[in-house]
């Protein structure tokens, strides 16, 4: 059984996944209304062993905005922070293992939103507050840490490191 | 707007199953508050909460105008770069 302060295993390859719906039962702050997300890899037609930790995270439902109209075809790029960042930890709360009906640590794997710029290079990641999954379950949440943090723009903004 | 004037270990009962409680007034700016709520209700500093709700549509917004294309087109243009590199040192 997972415990509190469980460190959650980074992904690190989004090939190996088939395309699969995620429910996310509480949404994802920001984006209203949307708890169906469909996650793809990104370019699965790149080179075999090549590294490309990315992937698509698509809403299945409109996403609610604040005049109250619907916005839809809306998704983020996620990256598999494994490759990326291994030194990232993410831990996870009583509350998210409860909400995604975690019982052991290799059912679940933590992904990172990515923000697109002008190039891969100037492109950010949140690394503040990651998206977790129940790989098993096909759950998801993003998880924002209790503790209070100093650097919060800073981390929601970390730089991707040179691939 | 409710404002209520509540003692260190008084609670206030919100619905019927969040309850909050002051736990210790720590000095003229800073109180620690516990609350109880269901699991389905995301608990967090609205600051944060603000600030990644933020992000995460700024995120949404740039994939939008950046096509997945884009960025694919440029892990594939970094790899046939690597590719090569690997062949010429292996030259």
């Amino acid at each position: 059984m997972t415990r509190k302060g469980q460190t959650v295993p980074l992904a690190t390859e989004l090939r190996v996944l088939p395309a699969v719906d995620i429910d996310f039962p509480i949404g994802i702050p920001g984006l209203r209304g949307v708890r169906k997300f469909r996650l793809e890899p990104l370019g699965a037609d790149v080179q075999e062993n090549a590294l490309n930790p990315f992937g698509k995270l698509i809403a299945l439902e409109p996403l609610q905005l604040t005049d109250g109209s619907y916005a839809e075809a809306v998704r983020l790029i996620v990256a598999a922070p494994g490759l990326l960042w291994p030194n990232y930890k993410v831990e996870i709360d009583d509350t998210t293992l409860e909400l995604l009906e975690i019982e052991n640590p290799d059912e679940a794997a933590a992904l990172v939103i990515v923000t697109l710029k002008e190039s891969l290079a100037q492109s950010t990641a949140n690394l503040f507050a990651p998206i977790v999954l129940n790989i098993k379950k096909y759950m998801g949440a993003q998880i924002l840490p209790q503790k209070y943090s100093d650097d919060l723009i800073a981390a929601i903004h970390t730089p991707l490191p040179q691939l | 707007m409710l404002t209520l004037t509540r003692a260190v270990g008084e609670k206030i009962l919100i619905g019927d199953d969040i309850v909050i409680e002051v736990r210790a007034v720590l000095d003229a700016n800073h109180v620690r508050i516990a609350i109880d709520a269901p699991r389905q209700v995301p608990v967090h500093r609205a600051e944060h909460f603000a600030a990644v709700s933020e992000a995460n549509r700024e995120a949404a917004e740039a994939a939008l105008s950046n096509a997945d294309d884009s960025l694919l087109q440029e892990i594939r243009s970094e790899q046939e770069g690597k590719t090569h590199n690997i062949e010429s040192v292996g030259n």
